[in-house]
């Protein structure tokens, strides 16, 4: 089914973390970073704070938007790779916090392409007439980080982003992917976790790493090269040229990432969005914290054909061709 | 033998017939892009134990044994 977007929203945590506050825990320094990732700085959330206060954050500026009241809302479907809990989903804890007394709710997980996962499987839910779905993405990816490997650790931060939808005609084109054969390069143990080919339960932090592990050069060529063929297919399949094109919208993985992937693909820098400076990885979170930026700020005008394109751990991909008209 | 290596892990990669490259090639005359260069990096990275932060600034295989034989 096609979709329409009614309202975004997106939420960042206060508390930051600047590449100067790296230099005094890890070896490293702003130059090195911004050089290699385009990150300045990160937002982390607070002791206390967590995805379903994020999601309801980013669901709050979203229905604003949609001029709806969260039990106008069919469905919660919300991507993240770092749920606080596995039963109930954070979906279904979303929904409890915005007072929802019926709606479906479940919860994705496909790691940086999550969101567009998510919002691939609303699209198959909203019926013409029905209710509006919510679709989350959110991450505490600080919670995750190896603060002893100073090549993933400054990538990563936490955010929420949404969008509510419902079935329209704007959806052009929508694609999802995943290759097994890069499996290994990024990983989360869950919590039950392999440790030499033992299943064992993952307790505490301190007895099992619970880190993100991240093969980064593998990832960045494997990603450069993903990112551009799955915009090239979807270009091709609606015959668009990058001319025909108003918006690219790449997830925030690393600034070099977008840079060549947009060379590669002859894409202008006025064509793409940058948001990494300021909030680095947000695996989920990334598209939509974007697309809510993008459009809060005004860059999007009613008609623009966007191409979105996410990549991540799986290894999984997604892209989908948009036509905006908020 | 750190040449020879390179020479190697180049034609393997890139598919280019080894007498086709030589010392003062440039990457880009081998149609070698920065993508490209990465992948050859990790290769050599592992091969010589070495670690290269930089790839951008190596241009011909000549920058990329002086490297190596300055790191390794």
């Amino acid at each position: 089914m096609s979709i329409r977007i009614i309202g975004t929203g997106s939420y960042l945590p206060e508390r930051l973390m600047t590449n100067e506050d790296f230099e005094k825990i890890i070896d490293t320094s702003d130059e090195w970073i911004t050089k290699r990732t385009g990150i300045k700085r990160r937002h982390y959330v607070a002791d206390g704070m967590d995805n379903c206060d994020m999601c309801v954050n980013a669901a709050d500026a979203a229905l604003k938007q949609a001029g709806l009241k969260p039990a106008d809302l069919g469905g919660i479907v919300v991507a993240t790779c770092t749920p606080e809990m596995a039963v109930p989903s954070t979906a279904s804890r979303v929904q409890r916090a915005l007072g929802i007394p019926e709606c479906f709710a479940f919860d994705v997980s496909a790691a940086c392409t999550g969101f567009m996962y998510a919002l691939k499987a609303a699209s198959g839910l909203v019926k013409p007439g029905g209710k509006p779905i919510l679709v989350c993405g959110s991450e505490t990816l600080s919670r995750f980080m190896n603060m002893d490997d100073r090549g993933s650790c400054i990538l990563f931060a936490d955010g929420a982003g949404a969008a509510i939808i419902e079935a329209g005609d704007n959806l052009k084109y929508f694609e999802i992917y995943s290759k097994p054969d890069m499996d290994h390069t990024i990983e989360i143990n869950g919590m039950n976790t392999l440790v030499d080919g033992k299943t064992v339960p993952w307790i505490d932090g301190s007895q099992i790493s619970s880190h993100v592990a991240l093969k980064g050069k593998e990832v960045y060529v494997y990603s450069t090269r993903e990112v551009e063929r799955v915009m090239n297919l979807a270009m091709d399949a609606l015959q668009l040229t990058v001319d025909d094109v108003d918006w690219f919208l790449m997830h925030q993985a690393n600034v070099r990432i977008i840079k060549t992937a947009a060379e590669r693909l002859h894409i202008p820098e006025e064509k793409y969005y940058v948001n990494i400076d300021d909030v680095a990885n947000t695996s989920a979170a990334s598209v939509p914290i974007a697309l809510d930026q993008m459009n809060k700020k005004g860059l999007l005008k009613k008609g623009d054909t966007m191409v979105i394109a996410a990549f991540g751990g799986g290894l999984t991909s997604a892209c989908a061709v948009y036509e905006w008209d908020l | 033998m750190v040449y020879e290596k390179i020479v190697e892990i180049i034609s393997d990669k890139m598919d280019i017939d080894k007498e086709d490259i030589a010392m003062d090639s440039t990457f880009e005359s081998l149609k070698i892009d920065s993508l490209d260069m990465v992948e050859i990096v990790m290769d050599i990275e592992e091969e010589f134990d070495v670690s290269v932060e930089d790839a951008e600034n190596l241009k011909t295989v000549a920058d990329l044994v002086a490297f190596i034989d300055n790191n390794k």
